[in-house]
């Protein structure tokens, strides 16, 4: 076993398929829990120790950290423009021409913007959600970044589509795999109906590849 | 004897499941939840929520507060959807609370606006303690962390945990750098963990301020 395994989550340094078996291990396993817990203290104390060092040098708090957290949340609270310059720090280049005219197809200016992973998870193809996603009520836009199972990242363009219970297509768009297995998407989040919605995925032969549940809920 | 806090660990026994397997455990957690069994969903918090914390913790990158509120609000959300019926897969709970709790702390942080503007320099880390100075709480937390501190090892130690969890370093750059070996690395971190470990079991305040919003909800 990876003697590291718990620093290497603390320190950011999972694979995202490796974080999430980790903390699916870490809600049912007390012990890891405790190794959590442990590296967790220790981090906190040397963090404590070098701001309380700063301060007393400079008088005020000195850290230079970038936190990967905030760095997601900064996706949030961009404007459109924001989001279109940021999101370059994210995707890769095959896709940036396709998220900017996608950015650029929605029209009038938006004040928000909902960043949503869709990571797989070992429900895929269940009844429980892999996502819940609350969207604000209007003038916003939601990014998605879905990641793509095998047989996906396998096609060169994908088509997507939002459908319902009875198959019948809500939303449908075309997108690219990035070399992460990742595709993004701007959308409109008036567009995209509330309750649980599929997430289908298919070739060019138009034979779905993956069926993911989400579920999308407004305040 | 394992007391009634301990987990259930999996036993085989002739390759049958132990009745304390436990997704088998979870499971019928699960069911007695949505039975209508009110001990069944304090067996549900008292199960989760210290793990959905430490997971938040470490999210939210040691932010306490926002990981105390978004814990009691998954696990809020979790048992409102498991009494309604909506858990179809109880073997599947846990992957459902994960994103339950993922979800959670993404709605808090934009309903809170808690953002950084582009071009902006990143927010500090927040440390207990530190981001509310006043409080009379974040200065016992100060005094126990830097007692853990004080019984951290020697000089050259230090610099390797030093450069581990706050600089980012890598397990063989700090080796090669401080011209250790693989096995002394692994003792300093076993070390200072036990020492965490050590100060968090003995020094009471600390735990008790580390899950005291938690204890406050029960």
């Amino acid at each position: 076993m990876d003697k590291l395994l718990t620093d290497r989550y603390i320190r950011n340094k999972l694979s995202p398929a490796e974080n999430i078996e980790f903390e699916q291990r870490l809600l049912e396993s007390r012990e890891l829990q405790n190794e959590v817990e442990e590296a967790l203290i220790l981090q906190k104390a040397l963090r404590l120790e070098k701001t309380l060092i700063n301060e007393s040098k400079h008088g005020t708090y000195e850290v230079n950290r970038i936190s990967p957290v905030w760095m997601k949340w900064a996706l949030a609270a961009s404007t459109v423009l924001a989001i279109v310059s940021i999101s370059f720090y994210f995707v890769e280049n095959a896709e940036r021409k396709l998220l900017v005219d996608q950015v650029a197809s929605l029209g009038q200016p938006r004040t928000g913007v909902v960043s949503a992973s869709i990571k797989i998870m070992r429900s895929a193809d269940s009844h429980i959600p892999e996502a819940i996603i609350q969207l604000p009520t209007q003038d916003s836009i939601l990014l998605l970044e879905v990641e793509l199972g095998t047989h996906s990242r396998a096609e060169k363009k994908l088509n997507f589509a939002f459908q319902s219970d009875n198959d019948s297509t809500i939303l449908a768009w075309t997108g690219v795999v990035d070399e992460h297995g990742m595709s993004s998407v701007a959308i409109d989040s008036e567009r995209v109906p509330s309750g649980l919605v599929w997430l289908v995925v298919s070739g060019k032969e138009k034979i779905a590849l993956e069926r993911r549940l989400l579920e999308f809920n407004r305040e | 004897m394992k007391s009634s806090h301990e987990p259930a660990f999996s036993e085989h026994n002739g390759g049958r499941r132990s009745p304390l397997d436990p997704a088998r455990v979870t499971i019928r957690l699960v069911e007695r939840i949505q039975q209508g069994v009110k001990s069944a969903e304090s067996e549900f918090v008292e199960q989760f929520s210290r793990s959905v914390f430490l997971m938040l913790l470490k999210r939210t990158d040691g932010d306490e507060f926002v990981a105390h509120e978004c814990t009691q609000e998954t696990l809020l959300i979790s048992l409102v959807k498991i009494r309604a019926g909506e858990i179809r897969k109880p073997q599947l709970i846990s992957a459902f609370v994960r994103q339950t709790a993922i979800n959670t702390t993404a709605n808090y942080y934009r309903k809170h606006n808690r953002f950084v503007a582009l071009g902006k320099e990143q927010p500090e880390p927040s440390v207990w303690g530190t981001d509310a100075a006043s409080d009379i709480d974040g200065a016992q937390v100060q005094r126990s962390l830097m007692e853990l501190l004080r019984l951290l090892p020697v000089q050259r130690d230090r610099e390797l945990l030093d450069r581990f969890y706050l600089r980012d370093q890598e397990k063989k750059e700090i080796c090669n750098s401080l011209n250790l070996t693989s096995a002394h690395f692994d003792r300093v971190l076993f070390r200072a963990k036990k020492r965490a470990r050590d100060v968090l079991r003995t020094n009471k305040t600390l735990e008790a301020l580390l899950y005291q919003r938690i204890s406050q909800k029960d």
